[in-house]
């Protein structure tokens, strides 16, 4: 097995400083978040942040940036990508219920989708107890646009961060 | 300043991409924007929210753009509603807001929605069509029949005709065009409020776009006929494109349906006209150029125009000193496919070589053939009617077209001619020269390099020192020889070079580009591109391309065919009796509810009724090809010219006053075709300009990433 | 006087051949997966690839050596049950297939019901790097609908 090469930022991507918790997305495998447990599975060359930032989560379904406008992307340009990783810590006073869902879609060479709406990936919930941190894989590389959305049945916000590789996986 | 447009649409799914295809090539940014629903309570979602369609938020989300186009309609009047919500749009005229681009609108009388009847402007001066009383509020159009689809679904046949006279411009073009239509598939044109109109264009009115400074303005009519004989005529209150304030109410421009982008849209010149009248100033022009395939040929000397060689012949003198002239003013360039091959391969008496040089061909008809030629020659050399290789000789048909060209004849001479011994095929074995062993490769061996792909061959079959013999078409071997025999052959008709001078580029037999094997080696011979079919080596259909393919470095251009015949030559506009094929009515399905077959003989008018249709319908077909697939569209000469009358060959069509050897109307394909696309790329000087190959393959470098 | 540089936080080590400048990329960018079709087809029951043909050896994809895999996204307007089916071969330098048919990589039902989107990996494991591949539907039930699809390479 070759040595990876891999930057000292590269690696703080990684790891993961507090405990935690597994989403369970439906249909989508999930698998606690650390460095450790990744590598014997994956070994992405590239990896890029799509996104960060804070999202105010209300009673709407409404995108990462904020907005409740249906066709529009959270992130775009999102071709090359093989796999995404959602990471994020909802802050607010307990009970914490957030509700996220993946959407993906694909376009033309000119930007126009493909068709209506788009494709679900998967929902899931986050709830306390125990946990405020969650990480989701997104394995549907290769759509040029995902909308990741959050609501929360109380008002709250949710930090996060999203980012995406390229790479291969090892049979 | 950036030109910038906003799309509106109700929905992704039944979005048509040509929109977008053109306005990329063209270099217009554009933004997308998708309403919740079709009444006026539907909102519209924009990248900076969703906004009520008549409130202030979207006016001025609205403002930052050139133009606003509305991207839907229909073909059913009866509908109640579809885009209900841009009624407040109509009174959005401040000099600040941006032009609105209506294409077929549906402002149907059938709309039941108050806020769409109470919100519609009073002195709008279209009258609203009312489907339940169609004679009262619009005018058929192209004849007033109806056609067994609906006329909006026309796409490379079955369109309608029109000849529109643009007011302000003064020029007359043949532009399909339709205003509005029903669930009868009939066409119409809408009726003006005299009284209404007159009020708009005496008020002054300020914006960009109101280009004579009046509230209102018509912008085109339906042309009065230049013949007693055509008796479709329109009354004084019949128009086709108006302009009320900021708002631009225009003929169906692109068919609603889910499709990837093509050139199967025949409306489109509405919309570059009604960019232009919108001011959006395109980054990039497109280039409008044609091609021919078979300059100099002959067809047959039967019946019905019984056409001796030598009258084709000055048929084909006459036609191509008139094109090479137009070519010259019009600054572009006619490339041409030019027959090859036949020198060595085929036998007969109908292409290039054989009319200058066979003795089976009568001293006269050899004349009339050269007089053809050296206009050929010297519009090559002048850059007029440039002319490269074109061969249906090899094999089946064209590059690759079969497996084996059996029973090859080649050249002699050259690097690839008799008597040297060539490679005729791919090496038994093939290895890249960074993992072959030492000592391995065979005593012939060589290095191949066909695109990105090097690779040591030895165990080579070759050809002998013979001239004969069968030739297997799926290498670079084969295809350095029959390239390097065609630009022999060219050398040997008097021309510098086999690739249409400094285009470095030629149309290629039946639109056979083959496959890499031959682009490789066309690149090598100094080639740039080639015209190309998606299946490209057909009839074998092993290989193909997509319609923007750049191989490395080197073009393959889409064809798109302007013939006005399906089968041998055309025997006119229509002629009674003949199968569809042979004539341009019945290749393209022009013959809407019998309008023309059925009075062909006894209503004269019914000359001008194919005319129209078969203008409209190719010089839709060449817009179509030139705005969305920036291709290239072509015609065979002979094949379209034998309908002319040989004594007026040059002369405008003129109905049933000039007759050609057939005592049918005298039609000169070319001279039509060429003159009615030179009004329309009058009409738009901003999008459109004469320009030629060269300029099309640059184009195709810059947008089609 | 030779440029020089700190190597390994401690030891300075002049530019050489043996010795290079290290950099480091930033803003770096993935290499693109490049968008290779986009088509509306027209399913219907006769056996048609996504280009419209019935032409056996013809394939719907050319020169595509490069690409590890293909993803194939598309939405489709109905329900009909339809029959995928993804064949591929490999050519020589020339452009020429090794041989005449293709090797099946995949066939089944094309998953989703009417206005859904689909996604579909080619080959579905392992990699790729075939040089043309056939993409084939046809219903089996139902009526004509409208399949909108890209085909994207991934290196």
């Amino acid at each position: 097995m070759s040595a990876e090469r891999i930057t000292r930022r590269e690696m703080l991507k990684r790891l993961i400083v507090a405990p935690v918790g597994a989403a369970a997305l439906a249909t989508l495998p999930v698998r606690e978040g650390s460095a450790a447990a990744l590598q014997p599975y994956y070994e992405p060359y590239f990896v890029a942040v799509l996104w960060e930032g804070r999202t105010r989560c209300d009673s709407l379904w409404r995108s990462l940036k904020g907005d409740v406008v249906a066709i529009l992307p959270t992130v775009q340009g999102t071709t090359p990508y093989d796999r995404l990783y959602w990471t994020g810590y909802a802050l607010g006073s307990a009970p914490v219920n957030v509700n996220m869902r993946v959407l993906a879609r694909a376009v033309d060479h000119n930007g126009v989708p493909l068709g209506n709406g788009w494709r679900a990936i998967g929902q899931a919930a986050i709830q306390t107890p125990p946990q405020r941190w969650f990480r989701v894989e997104i394995p549907e590389g290769h759509w040029d646009e995902y909308r990741l959305e959050v609501r929360s049945a109380t008002p709250r916000l949710v930090y996060s961060r999203v980012i995406a590789s390229q790479g291969y996986w090892k049979e | 300043m950036t030109p910038k447009v906003c799309l509106v649409m109700r929905e992704f799914s039944s979005f048509n991409r040509a929109w977008t295809q053109i306005l990329r090539n063209l270099g217009i940014d554009y933004t997308m924007c998708v309403t919740t629903g079709s009444a006026t309570g539907a909102s519209i979602q924009t990248p900076q929210g969703v906004f009520a369609a008549g409130s202030a938020d979207l006016r001025n989300y609205f403002r930052q753009f050139d133009a606003v186009i509305l991207c839907d309609n229909t073909g059913n009047l009866a509908l109640t509603s579809l885009i209900n919500y841009s009624v407040f749009w109509l009174r959005w005229n401040d000099t600040e807001d941006p032009a609105f681009l209506f294409f077929n609108p549906h402002f149907s009388a059938a709309i039941t929605d108050s806020g769409y009847n109470s919100n519609f402007p009073s002195d709008f001066p279209i009258v609203r069509p009312n489907p339940s009383d169609i004679a009262g509020t619009l005018y058929p159009a192209d004849g007033g029949s109806a056609g067994s689809t609906s006329p909006l679904v026309a796409a490379g046949t079955a369109g309608r005709g029109a000849c529109v006279l643009f007011l302000a411009e003064n020029i007359r073009a043949h532009v399909m065009t339709i205003c509005n239509t029903h669930t009868n598939n009939i066409p119409y044109y809408w009726r003006l409020d005299t009284a209404k109109h007159s009020a708009l264009a005496n008020a002054a009115y300020t914006h960009r776009v109101a280009r004579n400074g009046r509230a209102g303005e018509i912008l085109a009519v339906p042309a009065p006929p230049t013949s007693s004989e055509d008796t479709e005529t329109y009354p004084s209150d019949c128009v086709v494109a108006y302009r009320y304030r900021n708002i631009f109410w225009l003929p169906h421009a692109m068919h609603r349906r889910q499709d990837a982008a093509d050139d199967r849209n025949p409306f489109l010149f509405w919309l570059l006209y009604g960019l232009q009248l919108a001011g959006v100033r395109p980054r990039y022009k497109l280039p409008v150029q044609i091609e021919t395939d078979h300059p100099l040929q002959a067809v047959g000397t039967g019946a019905p125009f019984n056409h001796a060689i030598t009258t084709q012949m000055g048929i084909l003198e006459a036609s191509w000193d008139w094109m090479r002239d137009f070519a010259r003013r019009k600054n572009t360039a006619i490339v041409n496919g030019l027959v090859v091959g036949t020198k060595y391969r085929l036998t007969g008496t109908v292409y290039h070589w054989h009319l200058l040089y066979s003795t089976s061909r009568t001293q006269a008809e050899r004349d009339a053939a050269m007089r053809v030629h050296q206009i050929l020659v010297a519009g090559h050399r002048e850059g007029t009617t440039p002319c490269g290789v074109h061969d249906h000789t090899i094999g089946t048909n064209g590059y690759w077209g079969g497996s084996t060209a059996a029973g090859f004849v080649r050249h002699s001479g050259l690097r690839y001619g008799a008597p040297n011994d060539v490679p005729i095929a791919r090496g038994n074995s093939c290895v890249a020269p960074h993992v072959l062993p030492a000592g391995v490769a065979g005593a012939d061996a060589q290095t191949v390099q066909v695109g990105d792909t090097e690779l040591v061959e030895w165990d080579i079959p070759t050809s002998g020192t013979g001239t004969t013999f069968d030739l297997p078409a799926g290498s670079v071997h084969a295809a350095r020889i029959i390239i390097e025999s065609e630009i022999e052959e060219m050398l040997a008709l008097g021309f510098p070079d086999g690739y249409c001078a400094g285009h470095k580029y030629t149309n290629t037999a039946a639109n056979n580009s083959g496959g890499e094997c031959y682009w490789q080696a066309l690149k090598e011979f100094g080639f740039r591109g080639v015209r190309s079919a998606p299946e490209c080596n057909a009839p074998y259909r092993t290989k193909r391309v997509t319609p923007n393919r750049y191989w490395n470095g080197f073009h393959l251009v889409p064809p798109k065919n302007l013939d006005n015949v399906d089968d041998s030559y055309s025997w006119g506009l229509y002629y009674p009796g003949a199968p569809a094929e042979r004539h341009a009515v019945g290749t393209y399905r022009l013959d809407h509810g019998g309008d023309i077959s059925a009075n062909w003989t006894t209503q004269p008018v019914a000359a001008w009724r194919a005319y129209r249709r078969v203008l409209c319908q190719l010089t839709s077909r060449w817009l179509s090809t030139t705005a969305v697939a920036l291709g290239g569209a072509y015609f065979h000469p002979i094949h379209c010219l034998m309908p002319v009358s040989p004594s007026r060959v040059l002369e405008r069509f003129d109905g049933w006053n000039i007759l050609n050897a057939a005592n049918q109307p005298h039609y000169n394909h070319p001279v039509e075709l060429l003159e009615n696309m030179d009004a329309v790329v009058r009409l738009l000087p901003d999008v459109l300009y004469w320009g030629t190959i060269t300029d099309v393959m640059d184009h195709r470098e810059r947008v089609m990433g | 006087m030779p440029v020089r540089f700190l190597r390994n936080a401690s030891e300075l080590a002049d530019v050489s051949w043996e010795t290079p400048l290290p950099v480091q990329v930033t803003n770096a960018r993935p290499v693109p997966a490049d968008t290779l079709l986009v088509a509306t087809t027209t399913v219907t029951d006769a056996n048609r690839d996504l280009l419209g043909s019935t032409a056996t050896e013809l394939p719907t994809l050319d020169g595509c050596m490069q690409y590890r895999k293909l993803v194939w996204f598309y939405f489709r307007s109905g329900a009909a049950a339809t029959t995928y089916r993804v064949l591929a071969r490999a050519t020589d330098h020339n452009g020429a297939p090794l041989g005449a048919g293709w090797i099946t990589l995949a066939t089944g039902t094309l998953p989703g019901e009417a206005n859904t989107w689909g996604r579909i990996e080619i080959p579905a494991s392992g990699d790729g790097y075939y040089d043309q591949y056939r993409i084939e539907v046809w219903r089996t039930a139902g009526s004509n609908y409208d399949l909108t699809s890209k085909i994207v390479g991934v290196r």
